[in-house]
């Protein structure tokens, strides 16, 4: 009875630290959601008051109408869905052919992805941007999506065919006794099967590219052309002071896709964690 | 001219990436479609590129009219304002230029690179302007700057003039609460920047950001604890006690500022004092607009005082740093004509007001014309603060640039290197974040100073 | 590149052989592969043995100039010290933080799926969302940080939290930890879902408290998943770019400044492309022997697994 009271109890006190571990996590993302939400005025004052004396969505309004916020945001879309799909097709085949074919090079292809996939974009800016050059696709989201696949082709190499290793063989293998082609069985077996693992690497992929820095930082000019993370900082502090309440309220609004995708696919996200990043 | 270009944007540590890819950008389209390129241009032909460092919104929309202006008296022009910040204006020339996309016209250039330019014969007579508006009607000071004696001409006529660091804006409230007076030396500003350091308010911001104002205000500060840069043979003077004496007290004051000073510019100088966070803070007289519309709670608790120096006693002299912001056209611009028409037009009196007044008391009319005349005083702040803005021009009117650090001096061409390297600011840098000893920093930075000047 | 050609004679003539549909799979990825990975590479190469300005992109061969420049001046080793400095910071923060967390997590209650999502956000967030968040709450002005520390009487006046050393690196690590320990916790997480409950009980009924039951069953279990952490994010953090690039700029002076920053400055600040690229060149090194360290233990893993 009483190691009862004191399992529950201890119990009780458990489950109230991971609450209150959740909150310290969480605790700079309710600062942006507030501050948000309060006027310009409320953010300047001192001593700091935690509560606004009254909410407003003025940020939100003055960043969505009067800003290239908007634009920026559909630039960002543009690029990230493009990388993935390029990615997500190519990488598709690629990862099914390294998988499941038998050719000279095979692992070596894999370890070559998996070092390139751990490669800093750092290094290969210099001549990534020259590339592009050469191409013909200076300043333009093309080239942008093009410049991404060098670090999200690795990674989605790279977790489509761990997806790829956990499917069951035997499958194809009894399909093809009954005189499927590889490519049909690819289309019709291998893909519903896999489709879980592209979902999560879709995601991922998505969300890299959407927040990627380096690349669109350096390769696009035109400020029609830039993308959130670094066109953002150019909305909000190009005015003569920082308006705190609306950067947050941009960083809240440019969050709110990976907010989506969190609620809405999280368990494809940490299958997504445990398959492609470490096999632990 | 490419190898010119390039090695000009070599002295500048911190050149903004942006235009610098651009550079990169324009010069791989240069080399893929060298026949292209010109066609485009002139297809839209009449579009002129305007760049100046002016970029408050009301200073922008003045600009857009007076443009529209102009546009309306010269059908089939259209002109485009470029708005860069300081630390922008090198580079980005230089990237315009690799690109065979000169500026028609610029503004607010700092005299040291306007000199600098004018070194490598980059820059095209102002001489006719200066002659239709009146030689006269200038300023002295300024004009002795910006003449090149051996070429014989004005590479650059200073628009408008002003002081940055200069004016001290300080908060009556916060001193007298303290009981303590208005400083007219060091050793007193630190005493009131102690007394009013409490409860979250600092005494004084003193910005060492490395930009191009914490270089002025230091380069200030050496002059006012009597020193210079440079002896007036241009020899490196910077490994001096004075220079020691200015980094001292920087030390002091920074102790009482705001912790993040160490990245502060002109923007966060104003802001931090406007938002009355500190009791005394350095900038032009854009403070008075700002103070008005954005805390008129304390419209009535500040003014501003001349920014005190070492005591006389102690060698210190009265002397302030100016701004001198110049009108340039680029000896690759395509019409100098058109260019001419477009500086004339900035000088017609109605346009010229309305300019100063878009920021009242910010820039100061670097024509007497303009200085003495009722439209331009007939400003209702310019009125309201009467006293406030005498003190600005009297601060103005003692200023100088690092052109010309005494009138003994030799116009120094590698000024604007100097500024660019951030070399003056980053004494400072040595002394607060690196813990480096006031002379020890001081003769790194002679030594540095003097390898540029060789370069 | 050649292929395996050794396909089945009874295979009819227009099909293609498994090896080569193989490699046609495989095509389209090769492609993207050579000419935006390899070929670039390849490039800065041979960037680094030439004296490049990156405005002109025009300069001459220098053999191993570019090199000696680098390796003698005091900037590269200071970088590099910074660079480990904050790997093994952030490294010693995620890890620790990410345990402890996991550890709370792995529990039944009510929520936890809402407290999971809660805890992945600073992982998905983008940098400069990171970066704008904390640098807001560390103003030195307006901060909550400093208002919250003021009012509880620990300190008179805000703390410089970026503009001093080793202030700035301290706190850069520090939000190095709290955004990137969920990558920690759901590794850990999933690893620790499959360690028998009876391992616990039985430990318990031995009397062993709580710190000895994860001494002696928790940590052997997760040692080998924490192993691959520890090579995966050190490889990553190692290369971090975005996150100290925006919160310091690799400042103040060049406290925080690692060595992908340090390439950055030389190849855009400073125009030295060239050196820039040797920079580059020279962490290539260093990433490729952390890669084979890592690739030796994943094999030696998969083959243990495999048995």
């Amino acid at each position: 009875m009483m190691s009862m009271v004191v399992r529950q109890s201890a119990r009780a006190f458990r489950v109230g630290l991971v609450w209150l571990g959740i909150f310290l996590i969480a605790m700079p993302m309710l600062w942006a959601l507030l501050t948000s939400l309060k006027p310009k005025g409320d953010t300047l004052t001192f001593p700091v008051a935690i509560w606004p004396e009254s909410f407003t969505f003025e940020s939100y309004s003055t960043l969505l109408f009067d800003t290239m916020f908007v634009q920026l945001f559909l630039n960002s879309v543009v690029v990230a869905v493009g990388t993935t799909l390029l990615v997500l097709i190519v990488g598709t085949l690629g990862a099914y052919g390294l998988t499941r074919f038998k050719f000279r090079g095979a692992e070596l292809g894999a370890a070559t992805i998996l070092f390139t996939y751990f490669l800093p974009s750092t290094i290969i800016v210099v001549p990534i941007y020259l590339t592009i050059n050469q191409l013909g696709l200076s300043d333009t989201l093309t080239g942008l999506v093009l410049s991404y696949t060098t670090f999200a082709l690795p990674f989605a190499l790279w977790m489509l065919r761990l997806f790829f290793q956990t499917l069951p063989v035997e499958i194809e293998q009894a399909a093809r006794v009954d005189g499927a082609s590889r490519l049909g069985l690819f289309f019709e077996i291998v893909l519903p099967q896999a489709l879980p693992g592209i979902i999560a690497t879709s995601l991922f992929t998505f969300i890299i590219a959407y927040n990627e820095y380096l690349f669109s930082f350096i390769f696009i000019n035109s400020d029609a052309k830039k993308t959130l993370p670094v066109g953002i900082n150019f909305i909000v502090k190009t005015s003569y002071e920082i308006e705190w309440n609306i950067v947050m309220a941009a960083s809240v609004l440019m969050t709110l896709p990976v907010l989506i995708v969190i609620v809405s696919c999280q368990r494809y996200l940490l299958s997504g964690f445990g398959v492609g990043n470490t096999k632990g | 001219m490419k190898e010119r270009d390039s090695s000009l944007n070599l002295q500048s540590a911190r050149t903004t990436r942006r235009s610098l890819l651009k550079g990169m950008g324009l010069l791989a389209a240069a080399g893929t479609g060298v026949l292209a390129a010109p066609h485009v241009v002139r297809a839209q032909g009449k579009t002129l590129a305007f760049w100046t460092t002016q970029r408050g919104p009301t200073q922008m929309k003045a600009y857009e009219e007076i443009w529209k202006a102009f546009e309306a008296a010269n059908p089939g022009f259209t002109v485009a304002p470029q708005y860069l910040t300081e630390e922008e204006y090198l580079p980005k020339l230089t990237a315009a230029m690799a690109a065979n996309q000169v500026p028609d016209l610029m503004s607010h250039m700092p005299p040291e690179f306007a000199m600098a330019l004018n070194d490598r014969d980059l820059l095209s007579p102002m001489d006719e302007i200066l002659k239709e508006v009146g030689a006269d009607d200038f300023f002295e000071n300024s004009l002795e700057l910006l003449k090149d004696e051996k070429k014989g001409f004005y590479p650059a006529l200073a628009i408008v003039n002003s002081t940055t660091t200069g004016p001290l804006w300080y908060r009556k409230d916060l001193l007298e609460k303290a009981g303590v007076t208005v400083p007219t030396n060091w050793a007193e500003y630190l005493a009131v920047a102690k007394a009013t350091t409490k409860g979250g308010i600092f005494g004084n911001v003193y910005p060492f950001g490395k930009t191009s104002m914490g270089d002025k205000l230091f380069l200030q500060t050496i002059w006012q604890a009597g020193g210079t840069v440079f002896n007036p043979d241009l020899s490196v003077a910077f490994n001096s006690p004075q220079v020691v004496r200015a980094l001292e007290f920087v030390q002091a004051a920074v102790k009482l500022s705001p912790p993040s000073a160490a990245t502060y510019a002109y923007a966060e100088t104003i802001n931090v004092f406007v938002q009355g966070r500190v009791a005394m803070a350095p900038y032009s007289g854009r403070v008075l607009g700002n103070m008005v519309s954005n805390n008129a709670k304390l419209e009535n608790d500040f003014s501003v005082t001349p920014f005190p120096h070492l005591a006389e006693g102690e060698g210190g002299r009265k002397v302030f740093v100016g701004d001198f912001q110049s009108l340039v056209i680029p000896a690759a611009a395509k019409d100098k004509e058109v260019s001419k028409a477009m500086a004339l037009w900035l000088f017609r009196k109605e346009n010229y007001i309305k300019y100063l007044h878009a920021v009242p008391g910010h820039n100061l009319p670097n024509l007497k014309s303009i200085a003495n005349s009722e439209e331009y005083k007939a400003d209702p702040l310019l009125q309201k603060y009467a006293q406030e803005s005498q003190t600005l021009i009297d601060a103005t009117s003692m200023s100088r640039s690092f052109l010309k650090e005494t009138p003994e001096h030799q116009l120094n061409v590698r000024a604007g290197s100097i500024f660019n390297s951030r070399v003056l600011v980053e004494t400072i840098h040595d002394v607060i974040i690196g813990g480096v000893s006031p002379a020890d920093a001081a003769a790194k930075g002679a030594d540095k100073i003097a390898s540029i000047m060789k370069a | 590149m050649t292929l395996a050609l050794d396909a089945p004679a009874a295979r009819k003539s227009w099909r293609v052989s498994d090896p080569m549909l193989g490699f046609l799979l495989v095509l389209p990825s090769l492609l993207l592969f050579l000419g935006l990975i390899v070929y670039p590479l390849f490039q800065a190469f041979v960037l680094s043995f030439h004296d490049v300005s990156t405005l002109t992109l025009e300069g001459e061969y220098v053999g191993l100039k570019n090199y000696e420049d680098v390796l003698g001046r005091s900037e590269f080793w200071i970088s590099f010290g910074n660079t480990v400095i904050w790997t093994v910071g952030s490294l010693i923060g995620q890890i620790s933080l990410g345990i402890l967390i996991a550890l709370l997590l792995n529990t039944q209650f009510r929520g936890r799926s809402i407290a999971r999502g809660v805890m992945l956000m600073p992982y998905m967030l983008s940098s400069v969302v990171t970066v704008m968040i904390w640098q807001w709450m560390l103003n030195d002005l307006y901060g909550v940080v400093d208002a919250t520390l003021m009012a509880w009487g620990v300190t008179d006046m805000p703390v410089p939290w970026l503009t001093r050393m080793p202030n700035a690196m301290i706190t850069t690590i520090m939000i190095g930890t709290w955004k990137l320990f969920p990558f920690v916790v759901i590794t850990i997480l999933a690893r620790l879902q499959t360690i028998p409950e009876q391992l616990y009980e039985a430990a318990k009924i031995d009397g062993a408290g709580p710190f000895a039951r994860f001494l002696d069953i928790t940590l052997p279990q997760i040692k080998s998943v924490l192993l691959f952490i520890l090579l995966l994010r050190g490889i990553w953090d190692f290369k971090e770019f975005d996150l100290i690039f925006l919160m310091t700029g690799g400042g103040p002076q060049i406290g925080t400044q690692t060595l992908p920053l340090l390439i950055y400055k030389e190849a855009f600040g400073q125009l030295h492309l060239g050196r820039g690229a040797a920079i580059a060149i020279l962490m290539l090194i260093i990433m490729t022997i952390m890669f084979f360290i890592y690739l030796w233990y994943y094999q030696r893993e998969e083959k243990r697994a495999a048995q």
